[in-house]
């Protein structure tokens, strides 16, 4: 009996998209959630402005689990071991780097909500700081689809 | 479109200057600048209105409180969008008539608020006591009894673990003259009281705390817990007919409702005009208002002014620099495109308004990130719903034009790549390309979607600088940046994925020469404003390194691809799901109906507010960055800000 064939190495490349960049996202929103609520109890209208900069680093999550189905589609029974890895490796770089992109991009969502806390106007450049962050997950993310292939 | 302003100064009559004000309120188009008091020092001073204005904010803010407690205890029901009332001046004027009593329904209603904050405060006060009580209600001796002549009567508690029985051998071996009663016990504790014999006291006492007794005392209580406790629910019932009463008596203060909020309005404007009267320049007869006000209405303003006031109204233009309040006033497409420029910044007074040439790529963008068909058409509807059914403020109507436009660039979109909720079977219909099958190919076209849009922010630079009548720069500027970057762009054409090369090969030959020629032309232009000439022709080489920022530039177009890609495959995702429970027929076509429905509901929020997000960031970062300078200061006439209701003008102007 074989230890290891393709297809287990596959569906560890579909685990390490979703479940890295997916605790990431988890922490990301998490930090900016908490300073929304903080904001929130100052002045309830500013809610749209809050949901929004607290949704941006939930956007990793999402990447990850677009590349996690597509390996899933991929996966066959009689795979080689050279396949599995070959769609393993696409799982890494939108799973890392979406890990860490979500968790600082959480922070500057957190000081962004913060900055709208004091002064409302300011959500056009709250939400572009917080987006600059987000380019590196989007990079990821079609780094792992051309991987995929 | 920028509109145009007209520097206004008018000179006037001191005892006029009232009713001037009222008429330029009524007029709405005119700002009232803040005049520079230095510069008239010793002739002239301006009314100290500050005290004035927090008065009238304190009672503006009485109003706001008094219909919040309206709306709490007998609310109306409003559409979505609230529409203000329209009220004629006669109209109003009769509804304030009789402003005292107004004021004595607000107080009244600030009253029984009082009382009703009172009256919770003491509500929780009863209910603690009556749970401190509650274990004692068969505690038959009277609270305030504290023993007789020789003997102490002693209430507590002890904790539940405790074995009772224990405690009470104890005691029959220790304290003999002494008795222990268990009034209650639950999980946390045991109630108890001991009756001991004065003599014993010491023994009693330390038996008692090698159990962890602690003494209960009951202040300013009398009589049995049971008739405390029956006392205290009565108080209980009586504040609650308070608040009922208090509630009624707010509730019939609803039909003044529509006088308080005429009245919250006319506040307002009057906290506006003495605001304005704050900025009025005056001498003992004669006063000085500087402002601006739109150069289309500035004639007839100034003629009727003039044939109704005894004072000089000078209108001119401003000075060639002079930076001027900004009003925006856009027709069809480029009207939607403010909420979305204006988030970012006001353009300053001196260059063209983006909105014209930045909305149509926002729409398409937006639609291409979507780039679900389905989703779309909802979008479309709902917004275009909202747009028929309510009367929207000017704000929020240009909010729903531009998401009606999303939703339909969404549905172009969606059709091109026969994208319906992503829904597998239809995906052969598409027009164009399908993004799943050929991502490599979406993202080529998304990068040269994302040159246009920059190309086009490079054409936008150029006519700012000829707006300012700098033809020179406008040419040197912009034209060798477009020959180097072409030239670039063809020269690597060859590497963008799933590009024919053997067709492009021709295109880089001429890549070549043209990236040559660009790049001369930049070393010679790009150094021209420096002074000597090696820092000069330094200038020009370094701004070749300018070439690195457009390239990251066109690669950040990449996210068109990656949004766009996302939703149909979490629609298809979704659609899948649907369809994986293996349950009898009805449990499973609600399972997936729920499944669909919640799903679907997710992906479009989320892809959404992605693709509005993203493509503010486009124009922002990117687009704006090649010639945007923004920081201009908003437009503020003097006019009737209100919140309930809409008064009609005469129309004078």
């Amino acid at each position: 009996m074989k230890f290891i064939d393709g297809q287990l190495l596959a569906l560890l490349g579909a685990t390490i998209a979703f479940l890295v960049s997916g605790i990431g996202s988890s922490k990301g929103v998490g930090t900016a959630g908490q300073a929304g609520a903080g904001v929130l109890t100052e002045d309830p209208s500013k809610f749209g402005s809050v949901v929004i900069l607290e949704a941006l680093p939930s956007t990793q999550a999402i990447y990850g689990f677009v590349i996690a189905f597509l390996i899933i589609g991929r996966i066959t029974p009689d795979m080689s071991v050279i396949e599995g890895l070959h769609l393993l490796t696409a799982g890494i770089p939108v799973g890392f780097v979406g890990w860490i992109s979500a968790i600082y991009q959480g922070k500057v969502a957190t000081a962004g909500i913060q900055l709208i806390g004091k002064r409302p106007e300011a959500l056009g450049s709250a939400i572009t700081l917080a987006l600059m962050v987000e380019m590196f997950a989007i990079l990821s993310l079609i780094v792992s689809i051309l991987m995929i292939g | 479109m920028i509109v145009k302003m007209n520097k206004v100064t008018i000179l006037g009559m001191e005892d006029q200057r009232e009713a001037l004000i009222q008429s330029l309120m009524d007029i709405g188009a005119l700002e009232i600048s803040v005049n520079d008091k230095e510069e008239y020092e010793e002739l002239a001073n301006s009314l100290n209105v500050q005290a004035e204005i927090s008065d009238i904010e304190g009672r503006i803010a009485d109003i706001a409180t008094a219909l919040d407690s309206l709306d709490k205890y007998c609310p109306v029901k409003r559409g979505l969008f609230q529409s203000r009332r329209e009220v004629s001046k006669s109209e109003l004027a009769k509804q304030l008539m009789d402003k005292d009593s107004i004021w004595r329904a607000i107080r009244s209603i600030k009253e029984q608020e009082e009382n009703l904050v009172q009256s919770k405060n003491e509500e929780n006060k009863l209910d603690n006591m009556i749970a401190t009580l509650l274990p004692w209600k068969d505690y038959k001796l009277p609270l305030e009894v504290a023993g007789t002549g020789k003997t102490v009567v002693l209430p507590g508690t002890i904790p539940g673990f405790m074995d009772l029985s224990k405690l009470e051998n104890d005691l029959n071996d220790n304290a003999p003259y002494s008795h222990m009663s268990v009034i209650k016990s639950d999980k946390d504790q045991h109630y108890i009281f001991v009756v001991y014999h004065q003599s014993i006291e010491q023994e009693c006492l330390s038996c008692l705390k090698a159990y962890g007794f602690t003494k209960v005392s009951f202040p300013e209580m009398s009589g049995t817990a049971n008739e405390n406790i029956e006392k205290l629910q009565t108080g209980l019932s009586k504040i609650e007919e308070d608040r009922v009463n208090s509630i009624k008596r707010i509730k019939s203060h609803s039909e003044d409702r529509a006088s308080m909020e005429a009245l919250y309005d006319s506040l307002g404007m009057e906290r506006s005009r003495i605001e304005a009267a704050g900025r009025v320049l005056r001498t003992q007869r004669v006063f000085l208002i500087n402002g601006w006000i739109p150069e289309e209405i500035a004639q007839k303003a100034k003629e009727y002014l003039e044939s109704t006031y005894t004072l000089s109204m000078d209108v001119r233009e401003p000075d060639e620099d002079e930076e001027f309040p900004v009003l925006l006033e856009n027709r069809g497409i480029a009207e939607v495109g403010e909420p979305v420029s204006n988030m970012y910044s006001l353009p300053s007074s001196r260059e063209i308004d983006p909105n014209t040439v930045m909305t149509p790529f926002f729409i398409m963008f937006f639609g291409l990130m979507l780039s679900d068909g389905g989703y779309g058409l909802i979008m479309a509807l709902a917004a275009g719903f909202a747009l028929k059914r309510f009367k929207l403020d000017d704000g929020n109507r240009k909010f729903a034009k531009l998401l009606f436009y999303c939703g339909l660039a969404t549905v172009f979109w969606g059709a091109m790549f026969g994208s319906w909720f992503g829904i597998d079977a239809l995906t052969k219909y598409g027009l164009w390309l399908n993004p799943v099958e050929t991502p490599e190919l979406f993202l080529s076209w998304s990068l040269l979607f994302g040159v246009i849009h920059l190309y086009a922010g490079f054409a936008m630079q150029a006519a700012n600088l000829i707006k300012k009548r700098r033809y020179l720069d406008a040419v040197l500027d912009v034209v060798p940046r477009y020959l180097f970057y072409t030239g670039v762009i063809m020269l690597l054409l060859p590497y963008v994925p799933e590009v024919n090369v053997e067709a492009v090969t021709p295109l880089v030959g001429i890549g070549k020469y043209l990236a040559i020629v660009g790049a001369i032309a930049m070393i010679i232009t790009q150094g021209r404003r420096n002074k000597n000439i090696f820092t000069k022709v330094f200038g020009g080489i370094y701004s070749l390194y300018d070439v690195v920022g457009f390239m990251s530039d066109i690669l950040s177009y990449s996210r068109l691809m990656a949004l766009g890609l996302a939703t149909g495959i979490i629609a298809s995702i979704v659609n899948q799901m649907s369809a994986m429970f293996d349950f009898p027929a009805l449990l499973k076509f609600i399972l997936m109906a729920a499944v669909l429905l919640v799903g679907h509901v997710i992906n479009f929020a989320i892809n959404a507010l992605g693709a509005y997000v993203h493509s503010c960031r486009l124009q922002y970062l990117e687009f704006f960055g090649k010639f945007f300078t923004g920081g201009g200061k908003a437009f503020e006439p003097l006019k009737a800000n209100t919140k309930y209701i809409a008064v009609k003008s005469d129309g004078v102007v």
